[in-house]
């Protein structure tokens, strides 16, 4: 019997299948070698080994590791071989951290085999320190003059930019903002969105993808702007009543600003189809078509922008930072408590702060110290980076100090509660999207009805008294069963109302 | 003295506790280390609250029984793709059979990640499709209909069963290849109509591998992620356990979720099999011949080819996708891509994580799959063939690998291969993963070999097992000249199937390769797919090369491995 005895034989049919697989096994080795990969430096080789555990993309880690190497080699004649940990994203680095340093512990073990901590929010970092395990940054003693309010400032748009004790620091910017797409918008009758509320508009139905704010401290900072751009609006148009004493008008003001941006994160959640922890998900949605707007952070935004740009004249997808309502937030660099190679970790974190590193994230591929493969479209932290000179060099020219507005975030309005907005959010808008999507169907088809709207509005649950009090105590606290318990009690209430809301808007009530 | 059953049955529990040592060590530990979390009360004590809690919470239950009907809904699905086909290339011979009877296990070989980015190309708001209906004037421009985002749980079961169904038929079809052809002839002549033989001889003689098949596709499509998330049906099972253990707050709930999840999936494993138990029929001997293929004719013939053919090209939109993506330059609002071009291939496959990702993942997939038909061949003649109390039990621990989600069993490893835990010489000083990849590739992929071994011992008679005993053959002996050639089809078929999804591994790849030298190439296709801006292009590019690595070896392998492929496929 014969596999295919029409028109081989079945020796021939073993050679061709023989010869497929050698010639698909030879492709990828010949073009390694045509690439000139077989000089890359294996671990075997080299000197010494640098291990980095990190969320930055293939891009970033490629440009900035052989960048690395070089200026080691330069400085010390020592070649290193940077061995990236991937594990995936800000989540399941944050684990296989907690992973190492429980192991750690049990053995008393000084470290967990990783020297450096790169890219990821600052709330990872702020975890991790907090927690004592991060080492003491030699730069700020090495180089003193790095941080100073012209160079690196402590803190700008109300974000931290380098820890007090010195255990991190950031060596890049970044801020979400929204990304469209123009043909979609033209389909559905809109204009281009300028800030968050706008995407509240109904006409975005099911077409606005999210970042999932349980999973990522930068997105949940977005939101959290959404809630402070409201309470600082409320600052500027309310009014004192007669007879209110200043600390119940600041409550005033802050328990509407935050129903006001509850209800818009509320809203635009209504609009979305998801909610998501992938980076590159959002922007390459918008730019197919299949969500018309998203929230996405800036180099993603530009980097589609420019990518679409160069091919067709004008690109279909386009990044706005929304008006007040997004601060530039950092991703930091931090060296392990007890890392294998202490004095090579912290000369990368010194790597990153000078203008050689600084310029990678800036500059477009080829122009000097920019990097070699392609453009980052990041913006460095540095403020002495963004001379006119080096200006013609940037792939974005922008200037992040310039440009943003007279918002900036303010911790203590909401950073107290930064743990119960993500567990808000994640009650109100994702754990019963189905509901919520419905209840907004109903009310945009019936035009509003008074009665359904103030149901589905109604959030006196997660009131700002309720979220700083009760609810940050239980979601920090250590019990998870009374956070389960009070998801599920709160989850149970909105359901409701959601299903309430639309059966009376189907009523037209 | 020594008689043959207690031989029989010395072995079996030896087999048994070496499977159990290992299965524990490998499976139920880190499983156990990673679940723990969710019976530990704050005090560090022992409670149940979270699971009460989980049972309590309707967003929970809706979840469960989403996925329940995920599961049972592609299950069937799988079944009435699978179950015809497998009985046409059974029974006739029809134009392009040779072709088509493989080209219907594409869909074995699609690889992760990108699979999805394909399907959104095709059929997402402004893909080929839609635009294809809008130039034939079906579907108005400024309305396009939202295929992914509307249709959810019936998208779902649709997607799952038309990537599952090759399960069911590759099991189908050994049990097919096992059929002696006596028993239909007899029926034949004494005038029995051709569907009352496919109700009474063939349906419960091939039951067997129905039911290995179906085990197989249920709990997957019970526990399935990539699919739901998709089509972002967020309300099912698997989503909430991703969206809870990746959660900042880190809350043991989803662990809870989890261990409900295990507790249904054996529940529905052993009932199913505790019911068909009674229609499985075994054979007495080992056919002597095969069935004689009919020719049909022209008409009739042509009309099956159309219907492999439609199969297959709609079980292959999402490889579709990422073949003229990997070509494309910008693929927007057209049929086929704008523009084409070949540089993503020399970009991707160039790039330096490549060449040694083909060579790991090589000798990862490799190497769990050889574990696996070594443990799988032993573990199914336990199960089969000895008496020993409590093989059912250890019938459905060996499915539970599937039902576990990647990201648990993944953290697990890591937890048990620290330094200072027992199992820390896995990884040793230097954290070499490559044993630990091998384990766990094995681990998760033993159900095929499992189910498709114990199908092949339960259709094959033990007389002649038995009558090699009486003689007094060594049972080592029985195995190596009686029970392995007897179900060898079977044995390709899981290894095939053990092998091809060992090479698209996902979970542990990406959690446990963290060091580029170790990356399989599921790892690679991730990291090239986070490239700034053609990142999907390139994993695209290096997502096609590995279709045809696996095509090419699946061929390979039914061809080289000669007779007993024929039979299994049909050819």
């Amino acid at each position: 019997m014969n596999l295919f005895p029409i028109s081989f034989s079945w020796l021939k049919l073993r050679l061709i299948i023989v010869f497929a697989l050698a010639l698909c096994i030879g492709l990828p080795i010949v073009l390694n070698y045509m690439q000139g990969n077989q000089n890359t430096l294996s671990p075997e080789d080299a000197d010494r080994e640098l291990v980095i555990i990190s969320p930055h993309n293939e891009t970033i880690r490629r440009e900035l590791g052989e960048a690395f190497q070089t200026w080691w080699k330069k400085k010390s004649g020592e070649s290193v071989y940077v061995n990236w940990l991937t594990p995936g994203g800000t989540s399941e680095i944050r684990m296989v951290i907690d992973s190492r340093f429980a192991a750690a512990k049990k053995t008393k073990t000084n470290g967990i085999s990783i020297d450096l901590l790169f890219g990821g929010g600052d709330y990872l970092y702020k975890q991790q320190a907090k927690k004592n395990r991060l080492e003491k940054l030699k730069v700020f003693t090495s180089h003193p003059k790095w941080f100073s309010s012209d160079v690196i400032p402590a803190t700008f748009t109300g974000e931290t930019y380098y820890d007090a004790n010195h255990q991190w620091v950031g060596v890049c910017l970044s801020r979400f903002g929204i990304c469209y797409n123009i043909d979609a918008l033209k389909r559905r009758g809109l204009t281009p969105p300028t800030q968050w509320s706008d995407l509240t508009d109904p006409r975005y139905f099911g077409g606005i993808a999210l970042a999932d704010p349980t999973k990522s401290g930068s997105a949940a900072r977005a939101f959290e702007m959404i809630i402070q751009q409201q309470i600082q609006k409320a600052k500027a148009t309310l009014p004192r009543k007669p007879g209110e004493t200043p600390k119940q008008y600041e409550m005033r003001l802050r328990s509407e600003g935050w129903d006001n941006g509850l209800n818009i994160i509320q809203k635009i959640a209504a609009n979305s189809r998801y909610f998501t922890d992938s980076a590159t998900k959002i922007p390459r949605d918008v730019a197919q078509g299949d969500a018309v707007a998203g929230m996405c952070i800036d180099f993603y935004g530009y980097t589609y922008e420019e990518m679409l740009k160069h091919k067709l004249g004008k690109s279909r997808i386009q990044w706005v930072a929304p008006k007040n309502g997004t601060s530039m937030s950092v991703d930091p660099v931090a060296v392990f408590k007890g890392a294998p190679n202490p004095k090579l970790a912290q000369a990368f974190v010194e790597f990153l702060l000078t203008k050689e590193g600084q310029s990678l994230w800036s500059n477009r591929p080829g122009t000097p110290n920019g990097p070699k493969h392609r453009a980052l479209h990041r913006m460095p932290i540095r403020r002495d980076i963004y001379t006119k000179e080096n200006n013609q060099y940037f792939a974005i020219p922008s200037n992040p100090y310039h440009e943003m507005g007279e918002f900036s975030y303010d911790r203590r309005l909401t950073g107290h509660g930064f743990a119960a907005i993500r567990f808000i959010i994640r009650i109100m808008c994702i754990d019963t999207h189905d509901e919520l999507k419905n209840a907004w169907k109903q009310l945009i088809l019936a035009n509003y009805p008074p009665r359904a709207t103030k149901i589905f509005s109604d959030l006196t649950v997660v009131s700002y008294q309720n979220a700083m009090g009760g609810i940050t105590k239980k979601v920090t606290g250590k019990d998870k069963i009374k956070t389960a318990h009070m998801a599920m009690r709160l989850g149970k209430f909105l359901r409701k109302n959601y299903n309430h809301a639309a059966k009376l808007a189907k009523e037209g009530k | 003295m020594f008689s043959f059953s207690q031989m029989n049955k010395s072995i079996a529990i030896f087999i048994t506790a070496s499977v159990v040592a290992i299965f524990g060590a490998f499976f139920l530990y880190p499983v156990g280390m990673t679940l723990g979390t969710a019976f530990k009360d704050v005090h560090g004590g022992f409670t149940f609250d979270y699971f009460i809690a989980v049972l309590k919470n309707p967003y929970y239950i809706e979840g469960l029984w989403n996925a329940l009907m995920m599961g049972i809904g592609s299950t069937l699905l799988a079944l009435i793709i699978a179950f015809p086909l497998a009985i046409a290339s059974h029974k006739w011979i029809f134009p392009g059979k040779k072709i088509l009877s493989i080209l219907i296990l594409a869909p074995l070989i699609l690889p992760p990640f990108v699979g999805a980015v394909g399907i959104r190309q095709i059929m997402g708001v402004s893909g080929s499709f839609n635009t294809l209906l809008i130039d034939l004037g079906l579907m108005n421009a400024n309305h396009p209909m939202d295929w992914l985002g509307e249709s959810r749980l019936w998208g779902v079961i649709t997607m799952n069963a038309l990537h599952l169904y090759p399960i069911l038929y590759i099991n189908i079809a050994a049990a097919l290849a096992h059929l002696d052809p006596a028993m239909e002839q007899a029926a034949q002549n004494l005038g029995c109509s051709p569907w009352r033989r496919l109700k009474k001889i063939t349906l419960p003689l091939c039951m067997p591998g129905i039911f290995a098949g179906a085990a197989i596709v249920f709990i997957w499509s019970f526990t399935e992620l990539g699919v739901p998330l998709v089509f972002d049906y967020t309300r099912v099972a698997s989503v909430q356990v991703y969206d809870g253990i990746k959660d900042l707050d880190q809350n043991p709930m989803p662990f809870a979720l989890v261990g409900i999840m295990l507790i249904i999936s054996i529940l529905t494993f052993s009932l199913s099999k505790f019911f068909l138990r009674k229609s499985i029929i075994s054979q007495t001997s080992r056919p002597q011949a095969h069935a004689n293929a009919r020719t049909l004719s022209k008409q009739k013939g042509w009309g099956v080819a159309a219907i492999f053919a439609s199969v297959i090209i709609i079980a292959c939109i999402p490889h579709i996708g990422v073949f003229l993506l990997s070509v494309s330059n910008d693929w927007y609002g057209s049929i086929l891509p704008n523009s084409m071009t070949l540089s993503h291939y020399s970009e991707a496959l160039g790039h330096p994580l490549v060449v040694p990702s083909i060579k790991n993942s090589l000798i990862y997939a490799s190497g769990a799959t050889l574990i696996n038909l070594i443990l799988g061949t032993a573990i199914a003649w336990v199960i089969v063939r000895s008496t020993i109390r409590g093989r059912i039990i250890l019938d459905g621990i060996m499915m539970l690998p599937l039902a576990v989600p990647g990201l648990v069993l993944a953290f697990g490893y890591i937890a048990i291969t620290q330094i200072g835990e027992p199992l820390h010489w896995l990884v040793g000083s230097t954290n070499n993963p490559i044993l630990l990849l091998i384990i766990a590739y094995a681990v998760r992929r033993l159900p095929y070999v499992v189910r498709a071994a114990v199908a092949g011992l339960e259709q094959s008679s033990k007389t002649l097992e038995e009558a090699a005993q009486t003689l007094g053959v060594s049972p080592k002996r029985i195995i190596q000249k009686i029970a392995i050639p007897l179900i060898g089809g079977n044995l390709i078929a899981g290894g095939i199937l053990a092998f091809a999804f060992a090479m698209l591994e996902v979970s542990d790849s990406l959690i446990l390769a963290q060091n580029a030298t170790y990356y399989p190439i599921t790892k690679a296709i991730y990291s090239l797919l986070s490239t700034l801006g053609n990142g999907h292009e390139l994993a695209a590019a290096l997502g096609v090369w590995s279709m045809c690595f696996l095509g090419i070896s699946i061929v390979g392998a039914v061809v080289i491995l000669g007779k007993r492929g024929n039979h299994l496929f049909r050819m």
